[in-house]
């Protein structure tokens, strides 16, 4: 007879991110034998790429600045964006345990952050932290250094395969291929690892899968770029979802708006246009010169309109917006921002009809001088008139980024049955591989504070599972 | 032998999971072993209720096509079943048949019709591709465009087969409603007329009905790609009986607007039972449910419509709710309690119904207000309108202050907001809303007027089951599900985020006859 | 509970049968104990005063001895009615307490008859005798509809077409409207003054089932209240006595 089971560990948790590793280190406190499991060849996944951008309400930074905020004008901002498609009761606790989330980091893993705030689309304050190397591997890389601390194994190239259950309703191990080669489905040898207590899944979002995120929304088409690491794709989704687990609302893809035309992927130049451009510069429509929306208004009304317009757009900013920029030195180097002395010269080179763009200017001006904008962005004190050369722009196209449906978890992260409706037995999830939290539209640095949040409580109750009995591991 | 007994069972019955989920093609087959022998209803871990329940001994009857639900789509499905030569038999949790099918307002969108009434009356141009692009549009290109090519080029064909076949008598008008950017949406009064065409024609070619029957799970043995569906459990009064599908299983079981727990799974907005809901009780997601837990996939179940235009008190759409929906291209206006107007009246149903909620509660509700010569052209008929006064739905004034004082409304505002509408239409532009004005649409110079209260209620689930061209069943690898068909307001992706009205029917007639004709082919 | 009592109306019956023992009681009303097999004496030992107002002498006591008259027709599975509704609703709870066995001949699957005739109304298994004897039960006294009927002097038949109720069995429109019909009718008497097409009896959900809304052993409902809640109309055997 053969053998059940080739390894047996207490927690087994799928994915390197933000949300795997946290579950990890978490897990940890409760239960010596905790693993990683990571089906790329380097750890971290869009965690490690993404832009380390952290909103959190009630913040030190925020007290020190004078800025008012609460979870509440958070939530109220995450519901908003959401279209209140967001599960309340899960968008709420990131609202009220971001800061506590926030000083984890800091306490608990050292993260150096950078000492302003930034003010990002769709939030009604500042309240955003930056890494200090404005990249989440500032995050990630203290994370890897604790669980090798800890002595938690990552184990990469070992892709998820399958959940295997007890037969009773609760999830008793995976089925992992080691020396898995991405993206060949076929490569690796299957091993079966019992999970003593649960398995948690951490696998990310699907932004990547071509195919599967075009079955959602069929505008998503194959040519359309992502600012994802390659391997965000829906194969462990469709796993959980074949193992009862309850998909929601996996339409709801979010596009960039920010991305640059002129790079691959996340770049350099989203965060140019996420934390200087959009703030304090003004989007055109290049056939026009004339601005069309809100620039501080959440991603997917950006998208919407931008997409809408069916046109080219740039973001456009002068020498006082650019100093919140964070990436402008390799944004110039790599030419996705180009830097002109004149508004004629930036015109120009961006084929934008000039007097209508110098308009728009003169217009936006007088706007922020007013206090009131057509397009309802709001003004404030830290906003200036476009008028100290140079200006700079950047060309920009949206580009798909963040999957905020997946499947359905509870406060405490345990998966739902898609027939039960209950959760399923020793079945964890955080992170983007989750739903529903973001509704229509996740806010700039929400993610971050979402998916160390619930990867902390999916990793701790995890590992307070009971402990299943018995020596599997050699069976006649 | 190490360990105790039970866990050795329990690791058993894992390994057995593991072996026969690994045969199925998905994004990662592994090559295991499959070790057979258990007759499971569906081979994956997690689902207590599939995993316990092995598949019914012995079957209680044979039936070549059963199709679950008597709407537009299911009778669609039988009769074309029917036709093909299969035993065709409609199933109905419900005492009455017909679902939110006869209680439905009876607008079908095509571009066509055996009258060609657009044409003759001067209506403008039509045709499957434009009534394609709307449908793609309205749903802001979230549907699967070739769905919606199957609806719209089959629409016409199936108004006129319900015409031809069932006996069906449509009014001789069609309208624009808003979202189409062309007059064809056609009229018929109320939805039963359909559903007692179509049940005419299944009934005549042979097929069944059993009424107070629940279907209660879908029997698969397991979601290997090749396996096909095998059949249903049903509940009848206490009994419980297993039917085998001889040819094809169709699932017409419609929408789940009325399925309160799914909702809040799907969109947490509209949880909770203070929503008014259109649908009739039977509107639950359960066959959603069990055909997920088989293994079939699901699409875009978060988009759920309001219905910008049902009665503020009941929820309920009757006919004075369908005047708001048929009459913008007639010129009607909608109206707040202000009196002024709040968007164009050409405008999605998703747009209305937002811009009314955002209104908030202090401005329910909203109102139509339309002219006495619209009525017929609208597709109403004047003894509709008679009922709707005395119901107290509808109030009615020589005059258009006479009719915002029976309305409540400021007479001012109201005069002025008409007065100016009026001149919008002259002008040929609507400078406030941008609403594209049309010679169709009549000014409000000569009474009587009348005004009709409106708020939004739930009204449709655009997601649902997801299928082919072909009515097929998606699992949730890609693959067909052998035998299992689905059409109607169940399936997913036709409608993207927002179905245009009158959509509905053509969506289910058109994938029922497919569903139909498909299963019967076994 | 029912189980046992059961047992223990067999036992007595098998010591008893025929034998009758003397137990006296008043004609009609409530007995104290169950009365043994086929036998009217048992309780009835002024048999004579049980039996209505010119009614002919009858010759022995028996279930047989009634039986010989008010014949059931048991191939044609219809029994004569009038009687049975009486015979049943005087002796089943509430108004008495005798088990279906008292009167009745009983093989779990294969036959049921009248004991001490030949044939058999139909073969009852025990699940359906459990539910033969919820529905009598409601039949006798409920308020819904079928007490309703009973006190008409209805009996099962009389709705169902045969002897023995199996189950889901429902009566079809055509069943209703022998006696309350035609339809149109109906619809007259129902129809409101104020508002017309709220007409229960004219649905615009089309040619619905009578039952949809008169349900036989449950309460009965209008079924447009379930969408219309403020129409306000009435049914009748619509609560449990
Ligand atoms: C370019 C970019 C910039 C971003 N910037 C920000 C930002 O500044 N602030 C913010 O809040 N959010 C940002 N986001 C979003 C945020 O980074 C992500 O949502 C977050 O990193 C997700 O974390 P996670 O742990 O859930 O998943 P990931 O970090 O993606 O980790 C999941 C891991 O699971 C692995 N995996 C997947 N399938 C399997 C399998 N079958 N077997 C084994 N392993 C598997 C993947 O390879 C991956 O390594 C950004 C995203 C991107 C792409
Ligand atoms: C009030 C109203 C007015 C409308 N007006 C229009 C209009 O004018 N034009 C338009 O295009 N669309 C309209 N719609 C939408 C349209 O009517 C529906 O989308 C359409 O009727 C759905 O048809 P269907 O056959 O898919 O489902 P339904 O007609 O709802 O039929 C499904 C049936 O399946 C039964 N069922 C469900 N589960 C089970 C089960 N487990 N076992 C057995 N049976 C089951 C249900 O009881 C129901 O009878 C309207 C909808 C409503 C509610």
């Amino acid at each position: 007879m053969r053998t059940m089971w080739d390894e047996e560990f207490e927690v087994v948790i799928i994915g390197s991110g933000f949300a795997g590793l946290a579950a990890a280190i978490e897990a940890r406190k409760y239960c010596d034998k905790v693993v990683v499991f990571e089906k790329m060849p380097v750890p971290g996944g869009n965690s490690s790429i993404c832009g380390g951008i952290f909103s959190a309400a009630g913040t030190p930074l925020q007290a020190e600045n004078g800025i008012e905020d609460s979870p509440a004008l958070m939530l109220a901002d995450m519901l908003a964006s959401g279209q209140r498609f967001n599960y309340p009761e899960l968008a709420r606790m990131v609202a009220e345990r971001s800061t506590e989330t926030l000083l984890w980091t800091i306490e608990e893993l050292d993260v150096k952050y950078q000492p302003s705030l930034s003010w990002v689309g769709g939030h009604s304050v500042p309240r955003s932290y930056n890494t200090w190397n404005a990249s989440g591997s500032g995050i990630v890389k203290p994370m890897l250094a604790k669980c090798r601390e800890l002595n938690i194994p990552v184990r990469l190239k070992s892709c998820l395969a399958n959940f295997v259950d007890d037969g009773n309703n609760a999830i008793e191990g995976v089925e992992i291929r080691e020396e898995y080669i991405f993206p060949k489905s076929e490569s690796g040898t299957p091993k079966r690892i019992r999970a003593t207590r649960a398995v948690v899944l951490a696998s990310g979002g699907f932004s990547q899968d071509k195919e599967f995120r075009a079955i959602q929304n069929p505008r998503l088409t194959e040519d359309i770029e992502s600012t994802n690491h390659q391997g965000a794709t829906a194969e462990s989704l469709i796993s959980a979802i074949r193992a009862g687990a309850t998909p929601v609302q996996l339409s709801n893809i979010q596009l960039g708006p920010w991305a640059s035309r002129d790079e691959e992927g996340f770049g350099v130049g989203s965060l140019f246009s996420m934390l200087a451009g959009f703030p304090y510069g003004i989007i055109i429509d290049v056939s026009t010169g004339n601005r069309f929306v809100n620039e501080q208004s959440d991603r997917k009304l950006l998208v919407d309109s931008m997409l809408n317009l069916g046109t080219e757009s740039i973001a456009i900013v002068d020498q006082k917006g650019v100093a919140y920029a964070t990436t402008l030195d390799q944004c110039l180097k790599r030419g996705v921002v180009r830097k002109f002395d004149s508004i004629e010269e930036l015109a120009a080179s961006n084929h934008v009809p000039l007097m209508p763009l110098v308009n728009t200017i003169k217009s936006y001006n007088s706007s922020i001088e007013k206090g009131e904008d057509r397009f309802g962005k709001w003004i404030h004190k830290g906003l200036e008139p476009i008028q100290y050369p140079p200006y700079y722009s950047i060309r920009l196209l949206p580009k798909i980024h963040h999957c905020m449906g997946g499947i359905r978890i509870n406060t405490l992260a345990q998966v739902i049955g898609i027939d039960t409706r209950r959760p399923i037995g020793r079945f964890y999830a955080a992170g983007e591989i989750t739903g529903g939290i973001h509704g229509a539209s996740r806010l700039g640095g929400n993610a971050v504070p979402e998916c160390i949040l619930f990867g902390r409580i999916a990793g701790a109750n995890a590992a307070r599972e009971p402990l299943r009995s018995g020596h599997p591991l050699s069976q006649e | 032998m190490k360990g105790n007994d039970q866990d050795e069972v329990k690791a058993g019955n894992a390994g057995g999971n593991v072996g026969r989920r690994s045969f199925l093609k998905g994004a990662l087959a592994v090559g295991a072993v499959a070790t057979g022998g258990f007759a499971l209803n569906m081979a994956v871990p997690g689902l207590a209720e599939a995993a316990k329940r092995p598949l019914p001994k012995k079957w209680d009857e044979t039936i070549d096509v059963v199709v679950i639900g008597s709407g537009f789509a299911g009778w669609s499905a039988a009769a074309q079943a029917a036709i093909g030569g299969a035993k065709a038999v409609v199933i109905e949790k419900m005492p009455t048949y017909g679902g939110n099918s006869i209680i439905n307002g009876g607008v079908y969108a095509s571009y066509d019709d055996k009258f060609h009434y657009r044409q003759k009356m001067g209506l403008g141009d039509d045709s499957p591709e434009l009534h394609m692009q709307d449908t793609l549009k309205g749903g802001d290109f979230f549907s699967i465009p070739a769905l919606a090519k199957v609806l719209a080029e089959g629409a016409t064909d199936g108004l006129n087969w319900m015409i031809d076949d069932g006996g069906a008598v449509i009014r001789p008008t069609v309208v624009r409603a808003g979202g189409h950017s062309a007059y064809r949406t056609h009229a018929a009064g109320i939805g039963k007329v359909y559903v007692d065409a179509l049940k005419r024609i299944a009934e005549k070619n042979g097929a069944q009905i059993r009424l107070n029957t629940a279907v209660t799970w879908i029997w698969r043995a397991d979601a290997d790609p090749k396996s096909p569906v095998l059949g249903v459990e049903v509940k009848s009064g206490r009994k419980i009986s297993n039917i085998k599908v001889g040819k094809g299983l169709i699932l017409a079981s419609g929408g789940f607007s009325r399925d309160v727990k799914m909702r809040g799974d799907h969109y947490p907005f509209l949880s909770g039972e203070n929503w008014n809901c259109t649908n009739h009780p039977g509107a639950t997601g359960e066959m959603i449910r069990f055909a997920q837990s088989v293994g079939a996939d699901t699409l875009q179940m978060n988009y759920i419509q309001l219905y910008p235009y049902a009665d503020p008190e009941t929820g309920i759409l009757d006919t004075p709710a369908l005047i708001p929906f048929n009459g913008p291209g007639n010129g009607i206006v909608y109206v707040t309690k202000q009196g002024k107007r709040f968007i164009s009246e050409l405008a999605r149903r998703d747009h209305v119904s937002f811009a009314q909620i955002g209104l908030g509660p202090q401005g329910k509700p909203t109102y139509t207000i339309f002219g006495d010569d619209m009525v017929e052209k609208m597709g109403f008929t004047k003894g509709e309108i008679e009922a709707g006064l005395k119901k107290g739905r509808l109030v009615v004034g020589n005059t258009i202050a006479e009719v915002a004082q029976k309305a409540g409304l400021p007479q001012d505002a109201l005069v002025e907001t008409i007065d100016k509408h009026n001149k919008y239409l002259a002008e040929g532009k609507d400078p406030e809303f941008n609403k594209p004005i049309t010679k169709a649409m009549l000014p409000m110079t000569k009474g009587p007027f009348y005004a009709v209260a409106q708020w939004p209620a739930i009204h449709h689930t655009m997601g649902g089951l997801r299928i082919n061209e072909h009515a097929q069943v998606i699992d949730i690898f890609g693959e067909v599900i052998p035998k299992l068909y689905a059409a109607g307001e169940v399936t997913g992706g036709v409608h993207g985020t927002n179905r245009l009205g009158s959509n509905a029917i053509p969506d289910c007639v058109v994938f029922g006859r497919v569903a139909g004709r498909n299963a019967a082919k076994g | 509970m029912f189980v046992m009592k059961r047992v223990v109306v067999i036992a007595i019956a098998a010591a008893v049968l025929f034998c009758l023992p003397l137990l006296t009681a008043g004609g009609g009303t409530a007995l104290a104990a169950p009365s043994p097999k086929g036998s009217c004496k048992g309780c009835h030992a002024d048999f004579a005063s049980v039996l209505p107002k010119g009614h002919p002498a009858v010759k022995g006591t028996g279930l047989a001895a009634c039986s010989s008259c008010h014949a059931p027709d048991l191939a044609a599975k219809k029994p004569e009615n009038a009687y049975s509704v009486r015979m049943h609703r005087a002796h089943i709870p509430p108004k008495g307490k005798l088990e279906c066995t008292a009167c009745h001949s009983w093989v779990p699957g294969k036959s049921f008859g009248l004991i001490g005739r030949k044939g058999s109304f139909g073969k009852p298994d025990k699940e359906q005798m459990e539910l033969l004897k919820e529905i009598f039960a409601s039949w006798a006294s409920s308020g819904y509809t079928d007490s309703l009927h009973a006190e008409a002097g209805i009996a099962c038949s009389q709705c169902h077409g045969k002897g023995l109720p199996t189950f889901d069995d429902t009566v079809e429109n055509a069943g209703c409207l022998k006696c309350h019909g035609p339809m149109e009718e109906l619809a007259k008497k129902t129809e409101p003054k104020e508002f017309k097409d709220r007409n229960p009896h004219k649905s615009h959900l089309g040619d619905i089932a009578c039952t949809v809304c008169h349900k036989g052993h449950m309460e009965s409902k209008v079924y447009c209240l379930d969408c219309h809640k403020q129409f306000g109309m009435k049914i009748q055997g619509a609560a449990k006595k």
